[in-house]
């Protein structure tokens, strides 16, 4: 515990130069303002970012990009509460309660509360984080090739079981992302494959076009289809800030629900939105008066902002420890660490200790410039709605484009983009998941090589002779009977009342 | 099957997309006309077109060197496991979309997006005639002409803007050379 505090206090050694600090403050603000623009999703605004990171150090990159993730949670929130649009999907249970205290004239104390939540609610999760990433970590460096490829497995199967109801749809787009990921030259043979021809694809699908294609363009796409070339004028009510003092009553469910959306972000898959929905859920089932949820209930702010700055930090524990992404904009973090070269996982903590330790301390930096610069710029932030989508689209195509190409400046990755961009506007259109695509992609070549490794060592004996092999396998197989079971157990619920009724009409 | 896999990997890989798309027509029609799919046309489509992938990389997979190296896995290996895995996971998928009876949703402006997939793809084709700086702020100037927007400060400003923003923070900043085209190749930058 007390070489976990020191390393740490060593990154916030390494972080304490103007470049990183400056790098930070410029993540999270841009987080702020994307997460505060409907339509630009964490992800979407960590991707589309991504590219400016090419020339910076990997620490340098990494702590921007964590300070745009970390913003962009919070960003969400402010538009949510002062004119009911959540800038991000998971801000939308923070509208629930934060809107009807702005319309009852409490709008100071609902973006108060949205800020002291997700500051406090993301410090415990990093502390969560610290203690538990470092020894997963240490378990995982003794994992053998079938471990690690059991791992991956039942990372990509709770990612698509945790897709929801249409859980199939998840399933089909990992397996998608699975066989992108074949594309290009065998990671151990050598061996070339579906390259038809074409120089660019024997290093394989190139990650940032298809984060970008995906996230960015399929979502301006979706949104161009529906476009009504009408601009929304909000009014917005006019706030006052209350005293510290006042949040102090809010402590345990702040605590409560940092914890909460810590434990749910672990989950691969899970992210901020489930998290937030959870907890609210939670709270009011702790609440002396779950009457007031939905109506302006502080504690539902607190619920939906803790538990989704929470998020961050659970989803960061997978990342770290074991290499597998806990939210889509983790996945897109893994990407980012690729680019730089580094390969997520326990050897992180072994191979590059700076790296991690500084990422530690830029979440606790991150947060509390995201304090300060909610606290100096809420009234601004919420102007940023006020941006016309006749400009924020061409931007965000502009940007696109300059960020795929930016990675090798390469023409082919500007074409891979834009069919991404259209296979995520149809996926999209058609509610097929793109996360786990992206999930796909990354964790399939990790899986090929651990596969072929185990087989190597220990022949096919070892996916099913080794007990931490079996013990994982297990877990995978639970995580996907698990919503077919409970997807007939919620069925016969719903056909029981229908029975009971026709029985009771028949008498 | 192996000689099969070798002829279609000597392909060039515009016929194999055209032969593709072909296929996605014909099912589009197949699914239309079909009474119990017509209303799921969209997702099926999409489902079939990832099934036809994986059945392409299967057959391909035949034609893959195998490498003496090669102790228990080949190369083939990994994408034979996912190509077999998606037979149940797609059953399973096609099942839920009829049994859900949630329908496609009706397309909305497709037109406007459809000019815009043709104008983004047109304005990266002409980088190399016309450069990056002059091509992009062209597309931004069409794009917003086509989002409705008529007011003549913003149609100059928001295309001006982004040439100096990708010049002096890309290629200036970053140092990422971007095309600068036939038209302009004479310019220092």
């Amino acid at each position: 515990m007390l070489e976990i505090l020191q390393l740490t206090a060593s990154g916030f050694g390494a972080l304490l130069n103007v470049t990183s600090l400056v790098l930070i403050l410029i993540g999270v603000c841009v987080g702020i303002l994307g997460g505060a623009i409907p339509g630009i999703s964490p992800s979407m605004a960590v991707a589309l970012l991504l590219p400016m990171t090419y020339t910076m150090t990997p620490t340098q990159g990494i702590v921007m990009l964590m300070g745009i993730y970390i913003g962009a949670n919070y960003g969400g929130s402010i538009t949510a509460v002062a004119i009911n649009t959540p800038g991000t999907p998971s801000a939308a249970v923070t509208a629930f309660d934060g809107y009807p205290l702005a319309k009852a004239g409490r709008g100071g104390e609902a973006m108060g509360i949205s800020l002291w939540a997700s500051t406090f609610g993301g410090l415990i999760s990093i502390f969560i984080l610290m203690f538990a990433s470092v020894p997963l970590a240490k378990v995982a460096l003794k994992f053998w090739p079938s471990e690690y490829f059991a791992l991956c497995v039942m990372g990509l199967s709770t990612v698509a079981t945790l897709g929801g109801k249409e859980w199939e749809k998840s399933l089909v787009a990992v397996l998608f992302g699975l066989l992108l990921n074949m594309i290009g030259i065998d990671p151990v043979l050598g061996v070339k494959r579906y390259t038809f021809g074409i120089n660019a694809l024997y290093d394989g699908v190139a990650m940032v076009p298809v984060l970008i294609g995906l996230f960015a363009l399929g979502e301006v796409f979706a949104n161009l289809e529906s476009y009504d070339g009408k601009q929304r004028k909000f009014e917005r009510p006019e706030y006052h800030f209350p005293r510290p003092s006042y949040y102090w009553k809010l402590k345990v469910p702040i605590l409560r629900a940092g914890i909460v959306g810590c434990l749910i972000g672990v989950f691969p898959g899970a992210g901020g939105t489930i998290a937030s929905f959870l907890s609210y859920d939670v709270e009011k089932r702790f609440s002396k008066h779950p009457e007031q949820f939905g109506h302006g209930a502080p504690e539902g702010v607190v619920a939906a902002e803790a538990s989704n700055s929470g998020s961050v930090g659970g989803a960061m524990v997978p990342l770290l420890a074991l290499g597998i992404p806990g939210s889509s904009t983790a996945a897109v973090l893994i990407g980012a660490l690729m680019i730089h070269n580094l390969t997520p996982g326990p050897n992180l903590f072994t191979d590059e200790p700076d790296l991690v330790y500084a990422l530690f301390a830029s979440m606790f930096i991150a947060n509390l410039f995201m304090f300060i610069v909610g606290q100096v710029g809420s009234r601004l932030w919420v102007r940023v709605s006020d941006i016309p989508k006749t400009i924020l689209y061409p931007l965000i195509f502009a940007f696109s484009i300059l960020g795929s190409y930016s990675v090798k400046k390469s023409m082919a990755d500007v074409i891979a983009c834009l069919v991404f961009g259209v296979i995520g506007w149809l996926m999209k259109k058609y509610h097929y998941p793109a996360a786990p695509v992206v999930l796909g992609v990354v964790l399939g070549r990790l899986m090929e090589l651990n596969f072929s490794q185990a087989l190597m060592v220990g022949g096919p004996a070892s996916f099913y002779t080794r007990p931490l092999t079996l013990i994982l396998f297990a877990i995978t197989l639970a995580a996907i009977a698990y919503p077919i079971i409970s997807e007939r157990r919620a069925a016969k619920k719903k056909d029981a009342p229908e029975t009971g009724a026709e029985s009771a009409k028949e008498e | 099957m192996k000689a099969f896999a070798k002829s279609i990997e000597a392909l060039p890989a515009w016929v194999i997309l055209l032969a593709f798309l072909a296929i996605m027509v014909g099912l589009f029609f197949v699914y239309r006309a079909g009474k119990k799919t017509r209303p799921y046309a969209g997702q099926l489509l999409v489902l079939s077109g990832i099934c036809l992938i994986a059945l392409l990389f299967y057959i391909l997979t035949f034609g893959f060197k195998v490498s003496k190296l090669a102790t228990g896995a080949t190369a083939a290996t990994m994408p034979r496991v996912w190509c077999i895995a998606l037979i149940p996971v797609a059953a399973l998928c096609a099942y839920s979309i009829f049994r859900s009876k949630k329908v496609d949703e009706p397309f909305g402006r497709w037109k406007l997006v459809f000019i815009v997939i043709i104008a983004v793809f047109l304005s990266v084709f002409l980088y190399q005639y016309i450069g990056y700086y002059l091509s992009s702020a062209l597309f931004i100037l069409l794009l917003m002409l086509l989002l409705e927007e008529r007011k003549p400060l913003p149609l100059v400003a928001v295309p001006v803007c982004w040439m100096l923003f990708s010049y002096f923070v890309f290629a200036k900043f970053l140092f990422i050379s971007l095309p600068k085209g036939q038209l302009f190749s004479w310019l220092p930058i």
